[in-house]
C-alpha cells in the first residue's frame, strides 16, 4: 500500500530525524521533491499516534472520518508552517519524537478550535507563528510530571460520575480554559452553538459547566475525607 | 530550546484556579486534552498503540494520498446532541420525567422530539398514543402498569390531568418510555402515517408459531418487551459461565440434592442461577408461555405463569433448561413458548424431549413408569385418573402436584387436555412468583443499569393494578 503513488523512490528518508524531515519540508521551494517525501515520512511516523490522540481527545464532537480528515489537516499545515519549527534540542530520540507530536497536537487542537468556530461562520486563520511554533513545557513543580498523583486520578473518577451532557460542555469549554491564564473565556459563538445544539441557551451552559465542577469537587472531597 | 511556556503563571490564585487547575491535569492524563507536552505525549504513548497501521481508517492508510490533498476541507463538526448523546440525554431527561419535574435543561431535549413529532403530523394527544400503540399489540393496561413510571401512570389517569398539565408534554413523556423498550423514535410513535411495527427479527420472531386463536401482534410486541428485560437482567448480573448445562435429569436431580437439598422451586431456581442462567419472573396474561434466549453465548430464562402452583413454575424452569442445554457451541438461541395445549407444543419433538425431561427430574427418574402406574390405577378411564394420580403419588414418595404436571402433558400428547384437572391438584401454599422475584433481587446489581432501566425492570417485578 505505502509503494502507491510514490513520487521518487530514490529519495528515501527513512533514517533522517524528525526535526531534519521538518527542515527539508521548509525547503520546499529549493527541493520540492525532497520536501514532498518528507513529508510523507513524517506522516507515515506519526499518523497513527496523532490519530488514536485525537480519537480520544475529540471523539465526542468529530467522527472517526472527520478525525482521519484532522490528522490529514495537522501535517498539511505542519507542511506549511515547517519553517516555523523550532527544534528541540533534545537528545535522545524518544524524546525529540515526543516533541514533534507534541506539535502537531497542538496544531491538532487549533484546528479544532477553528473548526468549532467556523460553525457560525467565524473563520480564524490567523493564528501568528509564535502560536504555530509553541510546544509548552512542562510547568516547573507540576507533580503530574512524575506520573499522575491518586489525587488526579479521584478527578478522573469524577468524571465518569457526571452527564455525558456534563462531560461534554466540559471537554469543549476545556479547550479554551487553559489554567493559569488569563481572560479566558468560551467565545460567543461557540458557546451559542453549543446551547442550541442542546437545546438550551448560553447561561445555561455555563450553569451545566458550574454544576459539573461542583460535582467534580464534591466527590473528590468525599474520597478525601473518608480516607 | 524554542519552547515557549504558554502557562507563564501556574500558582493557583485561588480555590476556583486550583480547582480548574487538577481537572485540566485529570482531562489531560485521561486524555480529553491532547497531549501538548513531551511528557505527556511520552504518557500518551505509553498508552496508545502507534505501531503497525491496521486499523487505520482507509484515508490514512497511503501516506502518498496526503501529497494529492490540495487545500484543507472544513472539518465537519458532529452535531454536539448526536444520536449517541441523545440517547444518553434521554436517559437524564427521562430522570426528571419519572420524578415529574422537568428541569429547563431537560425541556430543551423535549422540543425536538416535540418538533419530530409534530413533522411527521402527530397531533400528540393521549388518545392517539394509545391508540397507536393498540393497533403495535400494546394495550393500555399493560403500557401503564409496566412501561411508564408511576409519576406519568398517575397523571395519565388523573382526570384533572389536562387542567394542570400539558398534555402534549405528557404524552412526549410517555412517547419516550415505550420507545426505549421498542427502539422506535417518539416521532414514530406519534406519527400518524405509517402504523407502529414492532421488529421481532432480533428476539427470535421467526420462530414464532401461532396458533389460530393467537394474536399475533401482542405476542410480538410482548416478547420484544420480554426480551428487553433479558438483556437487562443478562448486563446487570455476574457472568460466570460454569460450563455446559446438564441434559442428564439424574446429574440435575444429583446437584440439587447435593448442594441445595430437596428438589423444590426455589432449590432449583437456586440451582439454575449458580450455573450462570438468570430467570426472569413475569405473570402478565396472554402472549407466550416462557421463553429463553441465548445472546452473546449467555443464557437467560423468562418464566411467565399465572399460577400459583409451585411444581407447575418447576416444570416450566426444568424445561426450559434442557432447551438453553442445546447447540452448547452456537452463540445465540431464542426459543418462544406457546401454552401447554397449543398444538405446536405438543406436536415440536424439540418440546416433547423438554418436557419429558423436566418430568423425570421433578419424578426422580421415574415419569414414565409413574404416568403408566397412574393410567392402571385409572383403569384407563380420564375421568378416573383424578383419584389415581394422588394415591400413586403418595405410594411413591412423589409430589402429588408435580405427577399431575406430568399426566397433564403426557395426555396433550394424545390430543387430551387434562390441565384442568391438573390444576385442580397443585398446592398453592407458596407464591413462587415471589419465590422467583426474591432470587432475581438477590443477585441483580441494579446500580449497573440507567435510571430508566433500573425502573422498567422494577415496573416488570411489581404487582401494580391498572
Amino acid at each position: 500500500m505505502d509503494s502507491v503513488d510514490a513520487p521518487d523512490r530514490g529519495l528515501d528518508l527513512s533514517n533522517e530525524t524528525d526535526d531534519d524531515l521538518l527542515a527539508y519540508m521548509s525547503m520546499r521551494e529549493e527541493a520540492p521533491s525532497k520536501a514532498d517525501e518528507a513529508l510523507v515520512e513524517l506522516f507515515r511516523r506519526h499518523r497513527k499516534y496523532l490519530y488514536n490522540a485525537c480519537c480520544r481527545s475529540y471523539s465526542d464532537i468529530l467522527d472517526r472520518s472527520a478525525i482521519a480528515d484532522l490528522v490529514t489537516d495537522t501535517f498539511m499545515r505542519a507542511n506549511q508552517k515547517a519553517g516555523t519549527f523550532k527544534c528541540s534540542g533534545l537528545s535522545d530520540a524518544r524524546s525529540q519524537r515526543a516533541y514533534v507530536r507534541a506539535w502537531l497536537s497542538k496544531i491538532a487542537e487549533r484546528l479544532v478550535m477553528s473548526a468549532l468556530r467556523s460553525q457560525r461562520g467565524v473563520v480564524i486563520e490567523h493564528l501568528d507563528d509564535e502560536q504555530w511554533e509553541a510546544v509548552p513545557e512542562q510547568e516547573a513543580g507540576d507533580a503530574e510530571a512524575e506520573g499522575p498523583s491518586p489525587e488526579t486520578r479521584l478527578y478522573c473518577e469524577a468524571f465518569e460520575r457526571l452527564t455525558e451532557r456534563e462531560q461534554h460542555v466540559l471537554r469543549v469549554t476545556a479547550l479554551w480554559h487553559k489554567p493559569g491564564q488569563e481572560h479566558q473565556k468560551l467565545p460567543d459563538d461557540v458557546s451559542e452553538e453549543l446551547a442550541e445544539s442542546l437545546g438550551t441557551n448560553s447561561d445555561n451552559i455555563r450553569q451545566i459547566r458550574r454544576r459539573a465542577r461542583r460535582k467534580i469537587k464534591d466527590y473528590v472531597r468525599s474520597k478525601l475525607d473518608a480516607k | 530550546m524554542g519552547t515557549k511556556p504558554e502557562r507563564n503563571d501556574s500558582t493557583p490564585r485561588g480555590p476556583d484556579d486550583e480547582l480548574d487547575r487538577k481537572i485540566h491535569a485529570a482531562m489531560r492524563l485521561k486524555g480529553w486534552i491532547i497531549p501538548q507536552t513531551v511528557e505527556d505525549v511520552l504518557r500518551a504513548e505509553a498508552e496508545l498503540d502507534d505501531e503497525g497501521c491496521d486499523d487505520l481508517p482507509e484515508e490514512l492508510m497511503n501516506p502518498y494520498a496526503i501529497l494529492r490533498r490540495e487545500t484543507a476541507q472544513p472539518l465537519k463538526v458532529r452535531p454536539l446532541n448526536s444520536a449517541d448523546d441523545r440517547e444518553a440525554e434521554k436517559h437524564s431527561a427521562w430522570a426528571a420525567r419519572a420524578g415529574g419535574e422537568i428541569l429547563p435543561e431537560i425541556e430543551g431535549r423535549m422540543r425536538p422530539d416535540r418538533a419530530g413529532a409534530k413533522a411527521v403530523g402527530a397531533d400528540l394527544s393521549l388518545s392517539t398514543f394509545f391508540q397507536r400503540l393498540q393497533q403495535a399489540g400494546l394495550d393500555r393496561d399493560f403500557v401503564s402498569r409496566r412501561l411508564l413510571p408511576s409519576s406519568v401512570s398517575a397523571a395519565l389517569s388523573d382526570e384533572h390531568a389536562d387542567e394542570e398539565q400539558d398534555e402534549e408534554a405528557l404524552t412526549l413523556r410517555a412517547a419516550d418510555c415505550v420507545s426505549r423498550v421498542f427502539g422506535w423514535s417518539p416521532a414514530a410513535v406519534l406519527g400518524s402515517q405509517a402504523p407502529l411495527q414492532v421488529d421481532t427479527a432480533a428476539v427470535g420472531g421467526a420462530r414464532f408459531k401461532l396458533g389460530a386463536r393467537t394474536d399475533g401482534r401482542r405476542l410480538g410486541a410482548y416478547t420484544v418487551y420480554a426480551h428487553f428485560l433479558a438483556l437487562l437482567l443478562l448486563e446487570a448480573t455476574e457472568d460466570p459461565r460454569r460450563g455446559p448445562v446438564p441434559t442428564d435429569p439424574d446429574e440435575v436431580i444429583t446437584a440439587v440434592h447435593r448442594t441445595y437439598g430437596e428438589l423444590t422451586f426455589e432449590n432449583a431456581l437456586r440451582y439454575v442461577w449458580d450455573l450462570g442462567i438468570p430467570v426472569l419472573p413475569l405473570n402478565d396474561p396472554g402472549a407466550f408461555h416462557g421463553a429463553c434466549w441465548r445472546i452473546e453465548g449467555r443464557n437467560v430464562i423468562v418464566l411467565k405463569q399465572q399460577t400459583k402452583s409451585a411444581a407447575r413454575w418447576l416444570f416450566d424452569l426444568l424445561h426450559e433448561l434442557w432447551h438453553v442445554a442445546q447447540e452448547p457451541g452456537v452463540q445465540s438461541l431464542a426459543v418462544i413458548e406457546a401454552s401447554e395445549t397449543a398444538e405446536e407444543r405438543r406436536n415440536s419433538p424439540e418440546e416433547r424431549d423438554a418436557s419429558r425431561f423436566s418430568g423425570d427430574v421433578v419424578l426422580d427418574g421415574r415419569a414414565e413408569e409413574l404416568a403408566q402406574l397412574c393410567v392402571n390405577a385409572a383403569g384407563g378411564s380420564v375421568e378416573r385418573l383424578k383419584a389415581a394420580v394422588p394415591r400413586v403419588a403418595t405410594r411413591h414418595g412423589v409430589l402429588t402436584d408435580s405427577l399431575a404436571n406430568y399426566m397433564a402433558f403426557r395426555l396433550s400428547l394424545q390430543g387430551l387436555n387434562w390441565w384442568g384437572a391438573a390444576t385442580n391438584l397443585q398446592r398453592t401454599d407458596v407464591d413462587p412468583l415471589q419465590t422467583a422475584r426474591a432470587a432475581l433481587l438477590d443477585r441483580v446489581h441494579l446500580g449497573r443499569l440507567n435510571e430508566l432501566d433500573r425502573e422498567l425492570l422494577r415496573l416488570a417485578l411489581t404487582d401494580r393494578p391498572a
